[in-house]
């Protein structure tokens, strides 16, 4: 990670009491099962077989989206899971990754294992927040959901990215500084419910360093952490490679609450803060470009600029819903800045950790309704791909709109109020009393801001994937 | 040298997948000539020209009408929509006429054959009218994620714009699936609303194999030269 924008902590945050959670390791079975040489490899190599289907299909299957089991595996299923997953068991999908898989029998079989370059160490986060957007840009304008295609030429992308990982680089560099998902999820893991740490007081002893360096019972840690040290679960996938490794059986793997992590960060950089506010935005134009409004928008714009590009449209209106969040997080922290005296960027970086929450709830509630309304396409395209007949103009929806709409409320609420909870608590571990309600307030204001823009875009009726 | 192998590997297959990453339309057959359809109804020639062969994606159409005296008509609203036949046992056998009751009665010749030269219009003539009946197809605008061009409204129709010469209308229609289609031309003229239906066939995309093999080739470079610079190595050691 880039050490470059580290915040001078000026008054140490408060250490979050220690509260005893059961180690799930010590269960018989989970430890069993996560301690022995099947694991993860039981869960990744079917993921890899589900993945080649995919790929298959999106690249030789049915031409058009609504029609294709690939597409619907990926956008209807895997898309829309993929943040419940993140919530409820941190990083734990990228031990199953099917890019991770590639890249360690690439590694395995052709590897160099050079370390990960400089460039990669120091400006990580700021790649993977440039690819995001840039993959979100393009899924708009060229067409990656909506074109099996499309979506076979990212993941095939992707594919290249690890196999020259894998080949060149140690461990998994690629999952680590570049994959644009593995940011997404880093962000997301810390507000998940799953975190996995070493006992402080066996750690302090140890000198053999296993669970980073490895050992013959298992690699090292595939994505450069050191258990000893960790306090965030953002780089940890929970593949146990550290508790096969530990020989003082020192790691631990416990249930927390959701947000917890956020409300003690001690490092804050800027690159994750900045994630957090674009991630908010990315939220929001997938939900605009569904507006009715949407297209006289289009023609506004195309009159203002002289063209009919949807590119050089799209772009500007994407740009402008990115800046919405940023600015909006620039202006309140210039304003919690008169209350407690730190620099505007300060608490931009410190504060951005608290929308996590709400991104989280309005990425899962807009995928919520894709996964509910048209579900049951999953199961037609799969009939379809093993040579089935399926009617035509069978509903795919799983639940009616009324009722996803409430699911939707719900968690957008529920969002809310978690980050207006962490706003409150970040403030709290960092300021004294006299200065934590003038820098706790501005958040407020702006988390009802948020929230309001996230609970009227659902509102709106949305347009199908599939 | 040992370090700067990869990392020119690496920035190589960095700029091309950079080039990859831009999905491009998939193109039926990559043929330079374009496909003039023509149907006959109600006494006006109506050519269909695709400037390409139909492929999957936004294509380019021009129609041109014409009257029984082969005067291009003017000022006439046309749209298309892309159907899809219910049965093509049901087109082979039982063929309808295409246009709205106004026009029943009238003889509607449509050519069936597309011919290969896309400004000349030939293939005029008169045979029996097939007009298949027709489901609409899928359109670009059931995905939440494309933009929804505010030329296809909600019907999935694409409205043309008058074109270069007189009695030519032109716009995009965006195909989404190869196969058998339809596509079905609206036209008004002097409030006389006619519809006239051109059978279409969207090859199958080679694109995705494209893709496939490009990628495929890419990966086993970067897997060639990884296992050339473990041998290197690994002989120094």
């Amino acid at each position: 990670m880039s050490d470059l924008v580290q915040l001078p902590v000026k008054q140490p945050v408060q250490a979050p009491v220690q509260v005893k959670s059961t180690n799930l390791l010590k269960n018989k079975y989970i430890g069993t099962f996560m301690k022995s040489k099947w694991y993860p490899g039981i869960i990744q190599w079917p993921t890899l077989l589900v993945f080649m289907v995919i790929m298959f299909e999106l690249l030789l299957g049915p031409t058009s989206a609504h029609d294709n089991f690939g597409t619907a595996l990926t956008w209807v299923l895997w898309w829309p899971v993929i943040p419940i997953m993140f919530l409820f068991l941190g990083r734990f999908w990228c031990a199953i990754c099917p890019f991770a898989t590639i890249n360690d029998l690439v590694q395995k079989f052709v590897g160099s294992n050079q370390p990960a370059p400089k460039f990669l160490k120091k400006y990580g986060i700021w790649i993977i927040d440039a690819l995001f957007i840039f993959v979100t840009w393009s899924d708009h304008v060229f067409g990656i959901v909506e074109n099996p295609v499309g979506s076979g030429i990212l993941l095939m992308t992707l594919t290249t990215g690890v196999v020259a990982s894998g080949a060149f680089f140690e461990r998994r560099t690629f999952c680590r500084y570049v994959c644009f998902l593995g940011g997404l999820s880093g962000n997301y893991a810390r507000n998940g419910m799953l975190q996995l740490r070493g006992t402080p007081e066996i750690c302090a002893t140890c000198t053999v360093a296993a669970c980073y360096k490895g050992s013959d019972k298992a690699q090292p840690c595939p994505l450069f952490e050191f258990p000893k040290t960790m306090t965030s679960s953002a780089n940890c996938n929970i593949c146990a490679s550290c508790a096969k490794n530990c020989p003082n059986d020192s790691i631990q793997l416990t249930l927390r609450p959701p947000s917890k992590e956020l409300w003690f960060i001690k490092k804050p950089k800027v690159e994750e803060a900045f994630l957090s506010a674009v991630i908010m935005g990315i939220v929001f134009v997938q939900n605009v470009t569904m507006l009715e409004a949407w297209p006289p928008m289009l023609r506004w714009l195309e009159n203002a600029v002289g063209t009919t590009s949807y590119a050089v449209t799209f772009s500007i209106a994407f740009l402008v819903s990115m800046l919405i969040p940023i600015s909006l997080l620039g202006l309140t922290s210039w304003v919690a800045q008169k209350f407690n005296g730190e620099t505007m960027i300060t608490n931009f970086t410190r504060f951005g950790y608290a929308l996590i929450v709400l991104d989280m709830a309005g990425h899962m509630a807009h995928n919520l309704f894709h996964l509910l309304a048209e579900g049951k396409s999953i199961w037609f395209t799969g009939l379809a791909f093993i040579g089935q007949e399926v009617g035509h103009g069978l509903s795919t929806a799983l639940m009616d709109p009324a009722t996803i709409q409430m699911l939707q409320f719900g968690l957008v609420g529920i969002g809310f109020l978690g980050s207006l909870y962490t706003a409150y608590r970040i403030a709290k571990a960092n300021y004294t009393q006299e200065k934590l309600w003038g820098t706790f307030v501005p958040y407020a204001v702006l988390m009802v801001v948020l929230g309001i823009i996230n609970v009227y875009l659902f509102v709106l009726p949305m347009a199908m994937r599939m | 040298m040992k370090r700067s192998l990869p990392t020119i590997l690496i920035l190589l297959s960095t700029i091309l997948m950079a080039a990859l990453i831009l999905p491009t339309p998939a193109l039926a057959d990559g043929g330079e000539g374009g496909l003039t359809y023509t149907q006959t109804i109600n006494g006006y020639t109506i050519h269909l020209v695709f400037q390409k062969p139909a492929f999957v994606g936004e294509n380019p159409i021009h129609i041109q009408i014409l009257d029984a005296a082969g005067m291009p008509i003017t000022g006439a609203d046309v749209e298309v929509s892309l159907e899809e036949p219910a049965s093509h046992a049901e087109a082979e056998t039982a063929p309808t006429a295409t246009s709205q009751s106004v026009m029943s009665g009238m003889g509607a010749n449509p050519t069936m054959m597309p011919t290969s030269a896309p400004d000349s219009m030939s293939g005029m003539g008169g045979s029996p009218a097939v007009a298949p009946t027709s489901t609409p197809a899928s359109m670009s605008n059931i995905n939440s994620m494309s933009p929804v061009s505010s030329e296809h409204d909600q019907m999935g129709m694409v409205a043309l714009e008058p074109g270069a010469e007189n009695g030519e209308y032109e716009g995009e229609l965006a195909i989404e699936s190869e196969g058998e289609l339809v596509v079905r031309a609206h036209i008004t003229i002097q409030g006389e609303l006619m519809e006239v239906d051109f059978p279409l066939h969207v090859e199958k995309s080679k694109t995705g194999a494209v893709v496939l093999s490009t990628f495929g080739f890419i990966n086993a470079v970067i897997l060639g030269a990884a296992f050339v610079l473990k041998q290197k190595s690994s002989k120094k050691a």
